[in-house]
């Protein structure tokens, strides 16, 4: 079915891609969202993954891998957003947002801090590999043909990256334990 | 207390946020997909589309790019260059079709639209909805259209179903004001092969592609002339 779409899409049929995009579009945006962090840009980098996905359509080789083709454009659309952000590698001042005299509610908001301050420091391409891999579940190999990169490139990304968030991870709860002995 | 795998922790964390578009998204998109060319292959062989290498379409281009010069060299008798330094002198041309008048650099040939631009419509270079006002070595061109639209519609919301529709990724994009009217200025390192400076602009109920295309490689000079340009466009 989705296959027939694609091919009626690629001759110029504008309803054919009009049902691939509405199948496509949440699933695109959570990805871009989860990449950039960002809804507008998520949403500027889905619009233009669309718009590119409508105008090389006919140049897709194989219909049946549309939607790893798909991913690739958000993929590559998000990028471009990252590179256009001059505040990319902004550092983020880590601040305890949590109410740190309750230790058990506290975890999870010092967890989201510190991945999300972690996250935000990673490379675009390190985020991608991130996501397509803990979010979509995509093993290695189907990220890397996804992606058009070598499976150890995509190996070596995701290692890096997971150890940089760990790192973030663990130095942000020792932050918070230092700062609970300092208060208690 | 037990902790949890890091990989829980991230997955988790990463199953937060919204897993639903907004609802503007799509409209967008489908609005500007008639106003979009599609890419088709670049050789069709007994029926079968055959997609080139980016290195043999490199050599091919690089190939038309030899012949084209030769056949420069031969209409001008010269090499074609940048030839181009601002300040320029600009000529004034006025549209009575789109009720503008700009600056454009003195010396370029111009061709008046034949028809009006469609709201919907891409103001291809090539068109005949666009005025078009061109350097003799073809290296610059500068395109003027524009289309009634919704009074009310703001800059942004004209570019993101026209401009960002055709090139996609703008390199750069910033505020400007054009004869009194707040505009935006994109810009595209390689929107079909040429630097794009693209400004638009909504004045009452017609909204303007004022569009700069260079090949010539020497963007700072371009920038500058653009600026130049701009500064002289009037709505009538």
């Amino acid at each position: 079915m989705q296959a027939e779409l694609v091919e009626r899409a690629s001759r110029g049929d504008q309803d054919a891609f009009t049902s691939l995009a509405s199948a496509s579009v949440d699933r695109c945006y959570a990805l871009a969202y989860r990449i950039l962090r960002d809804p507008d840009r998520a949403q500027d980098a889905i619009q233009q993954a669309l718009l590119g996905a409508w105008r090389d359509l006919p140049n897709l080789r194989d219909v049946d891998r549309f939607d790893a083709w798909l991913h690739r454009l958000v993929v590559h659309a998000c990028y471009a957003q990252a590179r256009s952000e001059r505040r990319w590698e902004a550092q983020v001042q880590r601040i305890p947002s949590a109410d740190l005299s309750s230790p058990d509610g506290a975890d999870s908001v010092v967890d989201r801090d510190a991945l999300e301050s972690g996250f935000r420091r990673l490379s675009p391409e390190q985020r991608a590999v991130v996501v397509l891999h803990h979010y979509v579940g995509y093993p290695l190999t189907e990220i890397a043909a996804t992606l058009g990169i070598p499976v150890g490139t995509a190996r070596s990304r995701l290692h890096y990256a997971v150890r940089q968030l760990r790192a973030a991870l663990d130095a942000d709860v020792q932050f918070v334990a230092t700062t609970r002995e300092r208060s208690a | 207390m037990i902790q949890r795998p890091f990989e829980h922790r991230l997955g988790e964390w990463l199953e937060e946020g919204p897993v639903r578009a907004p609802d503007t998204t799509l409209d967008t998109v489908l609005a500007a997909l008639p106003s979009i060319r599609q890419r088709r292959p670049w050789l069709v062989l007994g029926g079968r589309s055959v997609v080139l290498s980016p290195r043999v379409r490199l050599a091919l281009s690089a190939a038309a790019v030899v012949i084209i010069a030769l056949a420069g060299v031969r209409l001008l008798g010269t090499f074609p260059g940048p030839g181009l330094s601002p300040p320029i002198e600009l000529t004034t041309h006025t549209s009575f079709r789109y009720h503008y008048s700009i600056g454009y650099p003195t010396g370029w040939s111009v061709r008046e639209a034949a028809r009006s631009l469609r709201a919907d419509e891409t103001p291809w270079a090539d068109g005949d909805a666009v005025d078009r006002f061109e350097a003799r070595d073809f290296v610059r061109t500068i395109i003027v259209a524009a289309a009634n639209v919704t009074p009310g519609t703001s800059p942004k919301a004209w570019a993101a179903s026209t401009t960002l529709a055709i090139c996609g990724i703008r390199a750069t994009e910033e505020p400007i004001t054009i004869d009194g009217e707040p505009g935006l200025l994109y810009t595209y390192d390689q929107c079909y092969s040429y630097f794009h400076q693209w400004a638009v602009v909504v004045h009452g109920g017609s909204a303007f592609h004022i569009v700069w295309l260079g090949t010539s490689g020497d963007r700072e000079v371009d920038r500058a002339a653009f600026e130049q340009v701009l500064a002289t466009f009037r709505f009538d």
